[in-house]
């Protein structure tokens, strides 16, 4: 396939996409009006939405299917690839046993990467946490607890207990509150660990500053835990990795992924300069 | 009727304010004790890795004998400057160590050796995390003894200012820059 042909497949596949979800929208109010009027046109427009909701997600796989080999070429051009599996996250359970994120119930994702960057073995996964929250009058809003990347890295050392690091919000995590000596990062982010020190040998006064620099650079909520040989980080940046929206040109889509794999490898960069945890 | 209420009221905010200060303190100080037996837990380790890598040492290089012969004193309950020279002493041997293995390579290849060598690198980060750990809770208890309205209890009960774990000047630039 030529980069031409890429690109305006992608587009007319994502154009068809986009028109079969809006009349999938429009033929569900009319449903929803003629129900009330005449029951046999109201379910012909009913069956013309479910068709047209079906064909909207047809042509939207369709054309994330047509980008899967890009964005594999663009993973192994940076990383020994072990796997990429475009629909998988990581598992509810291993999420809920990190006690990063509170409040949420339902979990989705997708684009779980799995390999090794500079050597050192990692996940990663765009991840959206949500729950359903009552506005009183029986109707429900849902609210979004987490939506971002989502990492799992695996450290050279073995951390005993658990260290947490959550930019400051509303809530904390379980654990002793720790204060570090560092004062601007006590006011960005709040420490708790099982034990004090655990989180000063994670925490060099070197390490602190990065984590600081790390975080401007993501330009989210930056959320760590620290534990055993892992550590999981939770950045809140609303991304969809690899999604390449608007992108019409192959050459446009590769860099946009390519730019979506360097916000991640630029951050592990600044992780892997704590030589305590990573011996590279 | 209601003066003395409001006097009794006063009194009561008075004592529970005064309560809360002081066993604030008392944790403060705890937590103090604590850090201090994790650098000793720290000290001990980082012996025990330097005993072991010493043993394998003198394998290779038996003639060294100023390096074997340089005694470190461990015991349970140190003063603080004990652990201090401990640990200037321990700093010495190391840094002993790891140029003979400069000198003799057969020592720097030695898979024991390396391997010791990574647990006494370990070690030290420890010791400098319990050293930390120390001088915050230190610094943060030194404070409260400074500041109204705890200064006033600390007076009362007669608790005077800790002091810090003084590093050497080469061990405080224990930081290491990689990229």
């Amino acid at each position: 396939m030529t980069p031409e042909q890429f690109g305006g497949d992608l587009s007319g596949l994502r154009r068809k996409s986009t028109i079969c979800f809006v009349a999938a929208v429009v033929a569900l109010i009319v449903t929803i009006i003629l129900v009330r009027i005449n029951f046999i046109p109201a379910i012909i427009t009913g069956a013309a939405a479910a068709g047209m909701f079906f064909a909207g997600s047809r042509f939207g796989k369709q054309a994330k299917e047509m980008t899967i080999p890009l964005r594999r070429e663009v993973l192994e051009s940076r990383m020994e690839l072990d796997s990429y599996e475009p629909d998988s996250h990581f598992p509810r359970d291993l999420v809920k046993s990190t006690k990063l994120f509170s409040g949420w119930s339902s979990i989705h994702g997708s684009d779980l990467v799995t390999g090794r960057y500079r050597g050192v073995p990692l996940r990663f996964c765009d991840l959206k946490l949500t729950h359903e929250e009552s506005d009183g009058d029986n109707s429900t809003r849902t609210v979004t607890d987490f939506s971002g990347t989502f990492l799992e890295i695996r450290c050279d050392r073995s951390i005993s207990g658990a260290v947490r690091i959550k930019e400051k919000r509303k809530g904390l995590f379980e654990g002793k509150v720790v204060e570090t000596e560092n004062e601007a990062f006590n006011k960005q982010f709040t420490v708790t660990a099982d034990n004090p020190q655990e989180a000063f040998y994670v925490l060099t006064p070197q390490f602190m500053e990065t984590i600081v620099k790390a975080d401007a650079y993501a330009n989210a909520k930056t959320q760590m835990l620290f534990k055993d040989n892992l550590i999981y980080v939770g950045l809140y940046n609303s991304k969809d990795l690899f999604e390449g929206k608007g992108k019409k040109t192959m050459e446009d889509y590769r860099l946009s992924c390519e730019q979506d794999l360097a916000y991640v490898t630029n951050f592990l960069d600044m992780l892997f300069v704590n030589s305590a945890l990573f011996h590279l | 009727m209601t003066a003395l209420y409001i006097i009794l009221g006063i009194v009561a905010v008075a004592a529970i304010c005064v309560i809360s200060i002081s066993n604030g303190l008392i944790r403060k100080h705890n937590k103090i004790d604590e850090a201090r037996s994790g650098i000793e837990v720290a000290l001990t380790k980082r012996y025990d890795m330097l005993t072991k890598l010493l043993d394998v040492a003198k394998a290779y290089a038996k003639h060294e004998k100023d390096i074997f012969s340089q005694v470190i004193s461990l015991r349970s309950g140190m003063s603080l400057q004990e652990m201090e020279q401990a640990d200037s002493s321990m700093n010495r041997v190391s840094q002993g160590l790891m140029a003979m293995a400069e000198a003799y390579p057969e020592l720097h290849s030695d898979t024991n050796f390396r391997e010791l060598q990574i647990g006494i690198r370990d070690a030290e980060d420890q010791l400098q995390a319990a050293r930390r750990l120390y001088n915050s809770n230190v610094t943060s208890y030194n404070t409260a003894l400074q500041v109204f309205p705890s200064n006033l209890i600390a007076n009362m009960r007669g608790l005077t200012k800790e002091e810090l774990y003084q590093a050497e000047e080469a061990k405080k630039q224990d930081v290491k820059m990689q990229f």
